[in-house]
């Protein structure tokens, strides 16, 4: 039998000027169940809650009503004092008499019975309220990091540095992503690889990190505190830790004219057996078997095996699948250019010295194909006019994308830039639709390339690009002037577009967590959880959330970080125990209520009997994923999950309680 | 009775499957002692494989079987099926109630059923007077899904355009308020809550129907208004975007509620807003599982 | 129905002054949200506006919750009005509990406006935190229009 204890707040005269306290008081005492009703000044103050642990335990109350303020305000109050004398915290209802009656209300009559409907209700629903323990979770104080761009790294070092064990999942032999393919990044043109590389290096050697590279994820279970994670190593042929990087093995190849390489984006060749840079992390190389003549001769040749001083090259290796369990996880994974294909006009691909912004940091770079002379891709030589087109695919939800990729306005102004600093006398012209350029000193540095570089900018689409006698001529708009220009350029610099790292949505699919319509991650609110996905336990970090430059790249790991290590502070996960539960008599396993939970916190689950032969599929709800948004009741035709703190009987004896 | 071109062809197929062991169980039509009445046959052994047969008597949805303990527990099971209730086969799938590896599908190529209470009289002839209204408005005379297909002899059903299938739906909708809800206060209150319109329906599977829960009764058992109504009411709002238009539930109704005026219109209500049609796709997520951002909101202030 | 009777008098004990229920002082029912609306309500509380007294608030975590069932429910536990209202599409705090309520809304809506229920008595509305306003708006003028509708209200969920 309950025993329900009602308390009426006056909140001075806040509530009782408009309600008339002692009635709802009076009211309350008639209802079956309730063996205490009072009505006091001020029901939030020290010798309010008192009194209201007094009579928790003189009358050994089941449950409290307090007819006060809105929950929002002081429902943790009084839960906490309830607690204090051995209440379940969730015993505590609120009706909300101030917020929802005597402020909005003047009729203190009708208000008067308002309040008496809304605390009538809540007796009614805390008649019905059953004990909820909030969940713990143990926590498995280990964090896996996909990708090693620079948001994926920082990621990695920062949790490192904390303390915590990080595994970091890179799936191309080296880690470093695009930005260790750039030459100088703006605003301050310092060397992307000077800042990069020792980033890189103490990745390597930092003790908390374990690194696998050229390895991909191959499946993610479990939940916050103890996800399981497949990942599979693929063969790289080489035996890591006995291999140098030495470099005999690349120069011993025979496949030096072939094979594109990808990290010049095809500007250059590599051998079937390579590292993708010198500067590689870790400094082994791959061997492609999908080129290497051992493979595709029948093991005739094995140069790079003869070459080897330790002996490291192992043609047998297999991939390896490594699990691991982690606590936590960051999802790093950058992004990718856009084809260009659908802008024929613009020649990419047909003219070889039509390239990508990516292309010219590579020609831009000392470390590239062309050791830092900017040369043409088709015949080498230096050129003297450049035509930078920004906004290729971006900004264009007819063929291309409606986003902004954020990046573009700043490197075709860094790119501007540095031509005109390599190549003397030389001009370049910037197509743009408008300059977007918002961080600390990204107008200045714009500018400087238009004032002091000399760059002309044209406001304008280009509408063709053609060649003519070695030449190539670019047909535009200049909106400004209204006149429409045509400019015999040496080569054009497209600033494409930037999509998600291609095979992200598959991962997303994979680790349970959201991505938009572009296959961008998305975060579990816009503005206040910005580093969170929409799982608990998955941050986001870097491009894979959509376009950003370095700087915000790196904020962005580093959020993710202390996010982790934040969690991993605690000894235990604590969830809220307001979550959802199954009826397994009644679940027909249909699984409505896991296609609407947005948390993924329903799997399957098997009753079997005792032979261990399956008999039943039922939902199951992981206390670790469920918020208790009660989305998958509403969906659950058969009503047979419920959701703890709103539960159906609780709604059915609300509206009762309300029958005129 | 002589066997037809189609059921030779059926029985062969069947008896094939049940001898290779790809299947345990099949469900088909038989002839009953009424030859205008088609009657549902559980076969498991090869030689019964000649009870096997099918025409424009076969009115029965046997989907309606596979929710079934007694015949889950066979596993691998065959079943005939006619285009519209092989869509009821693929939202069962679509809704994890079955697994497309553990059924062989026979699909009959079928120009339509005749009303069984025409039949009865002696009816004989597929005619755009004498099928059912789903019939008319079937687009999928052959089904969509299949691992074998038999051909019918039937001819072409020839569609005048004079009969409206279902245009009760559209008088209904002309209605007022008050005249929507007299008609339908009359329907519901010949209602007898005897459940026989779930019983039929093949995705009516739950263990436990909502009507039989209690703490809380959402829905009152008694049989009279509003209890009626609010039982007519949740069948169809469970069934919205998930009916595939068989009319078993109207077939089965004793007391003659028409149950398919309110399904058509909710399956074309559906379609309508969200472009989803029950059925067509085992691999199609069900209407309410998903969502678009660009729902239609115009309803909300 | 004894339930209803039972409740009847209960409602009768002493508190006279309650609304009556009947069509001029209609009784109305509003499922919300607890992020949004909820909060919203509260801040309409916070700066004192003024409201129509007949609507009592009934919290749910999400839209995504408020069941359809609830709705039939409260018509026939005599409301006159029923309002179903959340977060803005794309605010919902468990990111989609809305979009797929509001899928099922758009469905039980037109079924039950075939069955006969006059649609003016069902009201839907995504209010923010931030829109007291709005809720003193659509409180009072869906208040009105119930006030307004003819007094005879016998529909699927009338008991006769
Ligand atoms: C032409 C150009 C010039 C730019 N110049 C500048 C500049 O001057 N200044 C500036 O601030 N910004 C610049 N940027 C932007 C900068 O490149 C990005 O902000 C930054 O590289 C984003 O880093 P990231 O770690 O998020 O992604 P990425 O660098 O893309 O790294 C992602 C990593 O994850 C790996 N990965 C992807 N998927 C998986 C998977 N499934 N499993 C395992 N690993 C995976 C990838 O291989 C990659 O190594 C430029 C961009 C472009 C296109
Ligand atoms: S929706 Fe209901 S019946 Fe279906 S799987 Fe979930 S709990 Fe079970
Ligand atoms: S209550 Fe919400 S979060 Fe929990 S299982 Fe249900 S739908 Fe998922
Ligand atoms: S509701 Fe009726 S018509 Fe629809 S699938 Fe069920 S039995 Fe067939
Ligand atoms: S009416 Fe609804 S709850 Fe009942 S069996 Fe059909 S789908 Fe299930
Ligand atoms: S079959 Fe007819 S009478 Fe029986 S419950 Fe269904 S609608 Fe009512
Ligand atoms: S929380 Fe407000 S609608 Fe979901």
């Amino acid at each position: 039998m309950s025993r329900i204890g009602v308390f009426v707040c006056w909140c001075g005269s806040n509530i009782a000027s408009t309600v008339d306290v002692e009635k709802v008081r009076e009211e309350a005492a008639k209802i079956p169940g309730v063996v205490s009703a009072v009505d006091y000044k001020y029901m939030c103050s020290d010798p309010g809650q008192n009194s209201l642990r007094n009579v928790i335990k003189e009358k050994n109350l089941t449950g409290v009503v307090l007819a006060a303020c809105s929950p929002h305000m002081h429902e943790n109050t009084f839960r906490k004092a309830a607690v204090k004398e051995g209440l379940n915290p969730y015993f505590v209802e609120i009706a909300n008499i101030r917020e929802q009656v005597s402020w909005v209300h003047e009729d203190k009559e009708r208000a008067t019975a308002k309040a008496v409907d809304l605390m009538k209700m809540m007796v009614e629903k805390v008649k019905r309220d059953k004990p909820i323990e909030d969940v713990r979770v143990p926590l498995n104080k280990k964090a896996l990091v996909i990708g090693g761009g620079i948001s994926g790294i920082q990621a990695a070092l920062d949790i490192a540095n904390g303390g915590v064990e990080v595994i970091l999942v890179e799936k191309e032999p080296s880690i470093g992503g695009r930005m260790i393919q750039l030459d100088e990044t703006f605003p301050t043109l310092d060397c992307s690889s000077c800042i990069m590389t020792p980033k890189m290096v103490e990745v390597n050697q930092h003790p908390n990190i374990k690194l696998y590279t050229y390895s991909e994820i191959e499946d993610v279970s479990g939940y916050i505190g103890n996800f399981k994670v497949k990942i599979k190593k693929k063969a790289r042929s080489v035996v890591e830790k006995d291999c140098t990087g030495c470099g005999e093995c690349w120069n011993a190849c025979p496949m030096h004219k072939n094979v594109k390489s990808e990290f010049n984006i095809n500007l250059s060749e590599r051998t079937a057996i390579y590292v993708p840079f010198p500067q590689a992390v870790p400094l082994v190389p791959v061997l492609d078997r999908s080129v290497c003549l051992h493979f595709k001769k029948g093991g005739k040749c094995q140069k790079c095996f003869d070459a080897c001083g330790p002996k490291c090259i192992d043609f047998s290796m297999q991939d390896e699948i490594i699990e691991e369990t982690v606590g936590a996880i960051v999802a790093a994974t950058g992004y990718d250019l856009m084809e260009t294909s659908m802008y024929g006009e613009y020649g990419y691909g047909k003219y070889k010295d039509v390239v990508s912004g990516l292309q010219f940091e590579r020609l831009l770079s000392a470390s590239g194909p062309t050791e830092g002379v900017i040369k043409r891709p088709s015949d080498g030589k230096t050129p003297q006019t450049i035509v930078f087109v920004q906004c290729v695919g971006s900004r264009d939800p007819e063929k291309g994308v409606p986003y902004c990729s954020k990046v573009c306005c700043m490197y075709t102004a860094k790119h501007a830039k540095l031509f005109a600093h390599k190549v003397h006398g030389s001009q370049s012209y910037v197509f743009y639709i408008d300059i977007r350029a918002t961080s600390k000193g990204y107008e200045e540095f714009v500018r400087g390339t238009m004032e002091q570089d000399g760059a002309v900018y044209l406001r304008g689409r280009v509408s063709k690009i053609y060649e003519d006698n070695g030449k190539l001529i670019v047909k535009g708009a200049d909106t400004l002037s209204g006149n429409q220009v045509e400019i015999a350029a040496d080569m054009v610099v497209l600033a494409t577009g930037v999509i998600p790292k291609k095979g992200s949505d598959k991962l997303a699919q994979m680790l349970g967590i959201s991505y938009d319509k572009y296959g961008f991650l998305t975060e579990s609110h816009p503005k206040l959880r910005p580093a969170e996905s929409s799982t608990a336990g998955i941050f986001l970090a870097g491009m894979a959330q959509g376009p950003r430059d370095i700087p915000e790249s790196v904020v962005s790991g580093s959020a993710a970080a202390s996010k982790i290590l934040g969690l991993f502070s605690k000894s235990e996960y604590e969830v809220e125990g307001t979550i959802s539960s199954v009826n397994e008599a009644t679940c027909v396993a249909c699984f409505y209520c896991q296609r609407v939970c947005a948390y993924n916190a329903i799997s399957r689950k098997e009753i079997k009997d005792r032979n261990g032969n399956v008999v039943k599929v039922v939902a199951n709800v992981n206390p670790g994923l469920c918020t208790g948004c009660g989305a998958c009741v509403n969906a659950c035709f058969s009503k047979s999950i419920d959701v703890k703190g709103f539960m159906d009987d609780q709604i059915y004896a609300e509206i009762k309680s309300l029958a005129v | 009775m002589a066997n037809t071109k189609t059921d030779e062809k059926l029985q062969k197929i069947a008896k094939d499957l049940l001898e290779s062991g790809e299947v345990n169980l099949i469900i088909g039509y038989t002839k009953g002692s009424n030859p205008q009445r088609m009657r549902p046959v559980f076969i498991t052994k090869p030689e019964e494989a000649e009870k096997l047969s099918f025409s424009h008597n076969a009115v029965q949805d046997l989907a309606v079987f596979l929710k079934k303990q007694e015949v889950k527990k066979f596993g691998k099971i065959g079943i005939t099926v006619k285009g519209c209730d092989e869509k009821a086969v693929n939202a069962l799938i679509q809704e994890y109630q079955l697994s497309r590896d553990n059924i062989k599908i026979i699909g009959m190529q079928c120009n339509g059923v005749i009303k069984q209470n025409l039949a009865d009289k002696g009816e004989t002839k597929v005619s755009e007077t004498t099928v059912y209204d789903k019939c008319l408005i079937c687009q999928e005379h052959t089904p969509v899904l299949y691992d074998f297909l038999v051909e019918t002899e039937e001819p072409e059903l020839s569609l005048s355009g004079n009969v409206k299938p279902y245009a009760e739906i559209e008088k209904l909708d002309a209605l007022s308020t008050e005249e929507k809800n007299a008609y339908w206060a009359k329907e519901f209150d010949k209602c007898i809550k005897c459940y026989a319109c779930r019983q039929a329906c093949p995705l009516c599977f739950c263990s436990r129907c909502i009507v039989e829960k209690n703490m809380p009764q959402w829905i009152d058992t008694n049989s009279e208004e509003p209890g009626n109504a609010q039982w007519n009411l949740i069948r169809a709002y469970h069934l919205s975007g998930r009916c595939i238009g068989c009319g078993e539930c109207e077939r089965a109704c004793p007391v003659n509620i028409p149950l398919m005026l309110i399904n058509e219109k909710m399956a074309r209500d559906v379609y309508n807003l969200f472009g989803y049609k029950s059925g067509l796709d085992i691999n199609a997520k069900p209407v309410f599982g998903v969502f678009s951002e660009s729902d239609f909101n115009d309803f909300i202030k | 129905m004894e339930d209803m009777k039972v409740e009847k008098n209960e409602q009768k004990d002493g508190t006279a002054a309650a609304n009556t229920g009947s069509q001029s002082d209609p009784r109305l029912i509003a499922f919300v949200c607890n992020w949004c609306t909820y909060n919203g309500a509260d801040l309409a509380g916070t700066s004192r506006m003024k409201y129509s007294d007949n609507v009592r608030v009934i919290k749910l975590p999400c839209t995504g919750r408020i069941d359809p069932l609830f709705i039939v429910e409260a018509f026939k536990k005599g409301a006159k009005g029923v309002l179903v209202s959340g977060c803005h599409p794309g605010d919902c705090h468990y990111t989609s509990g809305n979009y797929h309520s509001r899928r099922k809304y758009a469905t039980f809506r037109d079924l039950l406006g075939y069955l006969g229920v006059d649609l003016n008595r069902v009201e839907f509305s995504w209010i923010s935190a931030s829109e007291g306003n709005k809720w003193v708006a659509v409180i009072n003028e869906f208040t009105d229009k119930i006030k307004s509708l003819p007094d005879k209200t016998t529909d699927i969920f009338t008991k006769k």
